[in-house]
């Protein structure tokens, strides 16, 4: 009897913390702090949003703490950037959230990276003597702004498939997001138009939209393969290239140390800047805009 | 022979450096895939290799090379490598999506280079919210070690106390469980199973045997964004073929965590375990109990130093062991691990050994658990 009780009890509350009442606020999760920023642009007061990689983390290497199961576990949407950008940390916690909402094709699954058009998609061999390749494109994509109205728009989508209810409410923030995003897009374009044709060095190929939007010339990289970490050879070599070929910047992630590209800008007349890459990188960065507007301030006024 | 063909395989791999160069973008945009339909439908493959070449000793004698140390047990003394090259393990994983309801989950495991074990085999079923049920062979959980592959380990080796209580290869066992998500604010995982009781410590052999259970409760707090502590509770028990009943139960904490921004490469994981097993009439450790502690921290991004601490002295006569391990990992996935350790076992008697282990992992291989 006490056995049955306890059954009972169990069953109880598994039914209970199962299931979404018709009038809680659809519930949202982005892998990344910018994913939710752009939920949180799109679902404005009708979602709850949360995240699992903060901004100021690489989003490559994210420890797969239970604790983000205990919040996929009542997620009604997950959206995540794809390009198995986040393979390594979150398929355990998909599979370990147990809600059936999310997994790989129910509708509250959104991989984001199906808006895109993903650039560097890799040619001949792809094997890890390349580095830590992405074998569908470079994952880095929310760094060109239009790649951020595009996935509003897919976020958008789902939202109003999940929730029809609040469907006019979505498709309004949405129409406000897209409209500040193209008169800010002109501002940074304008912003940053003396920076076409500069020559930066990245640290990781973190900057490659960003620079393919802006025009700047991205000449190499910190890290001697992706995801590998900088030798002092690689270095050197980085820092000759610097000189003769008189870099500007080198990007640096928040979450990498300024310090390996040091010896570059020592070498040569290149600076390096911390670049948030992502919203939450830096103080401050809070939204998609702010984003952009960090990083704009950063690059035509490094010297503040 | 065999150690000639490991030891050439080991050299080549050690000497086919990469070229660090960096080249030009060889990328293009939007450049479409190649991949076929049959290729896309394959599931995950993944091989991992562990290769040894190690000195040990007992009471200051050297193990001569290709003497299996264990020849000549030392009472109480746990698994060691002896002196020389060796192949630890090549493990192969497949693992895939049945369907939109189950996931599988194959690991078969070759330990030396003779003989393929079925090391896991399992289906998940997915589809029940907040409920996992797994299927098959698995690595039951009980504690943490004893689901942690051995590529995986903290530490070259199993813990002592886990080796004497449920023995080298673990709780292992055709099972089915069933593992709730609680309905808590921080993450509770409580799991129950029920397995074939084919453990020889833990059950004995040599009858047909009643089914052995099994049951864990997971805790995991948050003590702040970067760091958490997990608590656990584990138990086993059934029918043994020494016509008793065995009891087996275990606690672990963990600590774990890493900074935030560029020191996220600062990683510190601070695991312990506490086990205790009693199995009356058995002629192994009738009563054998102890703990380990196992505290690891990344110096930078490539470097981990840690160190273990193992007692088993419940019941038994103590045995304590120090190991001391030093990790350079160029990315995740190879390592080069560098162990020393000493016993100190019944007796006055020690066993020492230094042990540098290569790790390398080729293909898709899952990610592990937190």
């Amino acid at each position: 009897m006490k056995r049955l009780s306890i059954l009972a009890a169990l069953l109880l509350a598994w039914f209970a913390t199962a299931s979404t009442p018709a009038w809680a606020k659809l519930k949202v999760v982005g892998s990344t702090q910018d994913l939710a920023a752009l939920a949180q642009a799109v679902g404005g007061d009708d979602i709850n949003v949360s995240y699992i990689a903060r901004g100021d983390l690489d989003p490559h290497f994210i420890n797969a703490k239970p604790s983000f199961m205990v919040k996929l576990a009542s997620a009604n949407l997950l959206v995540f950037m794809g390009m198995d950008l986040e393979i390594g940390w979150l398929p355990p916690l998909i599979t370990g959230a147990r809600n059936p909402k999310i997994q790989l094709g129910a509708p509250g699954y959104l991989d984001a990276s199906a808006a895109i058009q993903p650039i560097e998609v890799p040619t001949g061999t792809v094997d890890r003597s390349r580095g830590d390749l992405h074998p569908q494109g470079n994952p880095h994509y929310l760094l060109d702004p239009d790649n951020g109205r595009r996935v509003a728009r897919a976020i958008e989508a789902k939202l109003e498939l999940l929730d029809p209810k609040n469907a006019a409410d979505y498709q309004a923030n949405l129409a406000a997001f897209e409209k500040k995003l193209t008169d800010k897009e002109a501002e940074w374009k304008t912003e940053m138009a003396p920076l076409k044709g500069v020559k930066v060095i990245g640290y990781h190929s973190t900057f490659d939209y960003l620079c393919k939007v802006y025009g700047m010339d991205l000449v190499g990289f910190v890290e001697p393969r992706p995801g590998i970490p900088p030798t002092p050879s690689h270095t050197l070599q980085m820092a000759q290239k610097a000189k003769a070929q008189g870099v500007k910047f080198v990007l640096v992630e928040p979450y990498h140390d300024p310090r390996d590209a040091s010896p570059i800008a020592r070498m040569s007349s290149a600076r390096v800047l911390e670049v948030p890459t992502e919203v939450g990188g830096m103080d401050g960065v809070v939204t998609y805009f702010d984003l952009f507007d960090h990083i704009v301030q950063i690059l035509t006024h490094p010297s503040a | 022979m065999s150690h000639r063909i490991v030891l050439g395989l080991a050299l080549g791999i050690l000497t086919a450096a990469p070229a660090w160069a960096q080249e030009a973008g060889t990328t293009s945009s939007g450049a479409s895939s190649t991949r076929t339909f049959a290729s896309m439908m394959n599931p995950g493959i993944s091989v991992s290799g562990l290769f040894l070449a190690g000195v040990e000793s007992q009471d200051g004698k050297l193990v001569a090379p290709g003497q299996n140390a264990t020849d000549t047990p030392l009472p109480g003394k746990g698994e060691t490598f002896g002196t020389g090259p060796s192949v630890q393990e090549i493990e192969v994983q497949f693992s895939a999506a049945v369907d939109p309801y189950f996931k599988a989950n194959v690991v078969m495991s070759i330990p030396g280079t003779e003989g393929v074990e079925i090391e896991e085999g399992y289906a998940t079923l997915t589809a029940v919210p907040r409920l996992l049920v797994n299927v098959g062979k698995v690595k039951e959980p009980f504690g943490r070690e004893n689901m942690t592959h051995t590529h995986a380990l903290l530490t070259l080796d199993k813990s002592l106390v886990g080796q004497r209580v449920l023995g080298a290869e673990g709780l292992n066992d055709v099972a089915i469980d069933a593992a709730l998500l609680m309905p808590a604010p921080w993450y509770s995982e409580v799991t129950l199973g029920v397995d074939a009781g084919q453990n020889d410590l833990l059950y004995g052999s040599g009858k047909p045997l009643g089914l052995g259970n099994f049951a864990h409760l997971k805790n995991l707090f948050d003590l702040s964004e970067n760091y958490t502590l997990e608590v656990g509770l584990s138990g086993a028990t059934g029918e043994t073929a020494f016509d008793s009943r065995s009891w087996t139960g275990g606690a672990d904490v963990t600590i774990r965590g890493h900074g935030s921004g560029r020191h996220m490469w600062n990683r510190l994981i601070w695991q312990n375990e506490f086990m205790y097993s009693s199995r009356p009439g058995s002629d192994t450790d009738p009563r054998v109990g102890g703990a380990y502690s196992t505290l690891r921290y990344s110096v930078t991004r490539r470097l981990w130093l840690g160190g273990r601490y193992d007692w088993v002295g419940l019941g038994v006569d103590p045995v304590q062991a120090g190991s001391l391990i030093a990790i350079v990992q160029p990315t995740e996935f190879s390592a080069i691990r560098l162990q020393a350790q000493r016993q100190f076992l019944p007796g006055g008697h020690t066993d020492d050994s230094i042990v540098a282990q290569l790790r390398f992992v080729l293909g898709s291989h899952p990610a592990h658990s937190y």
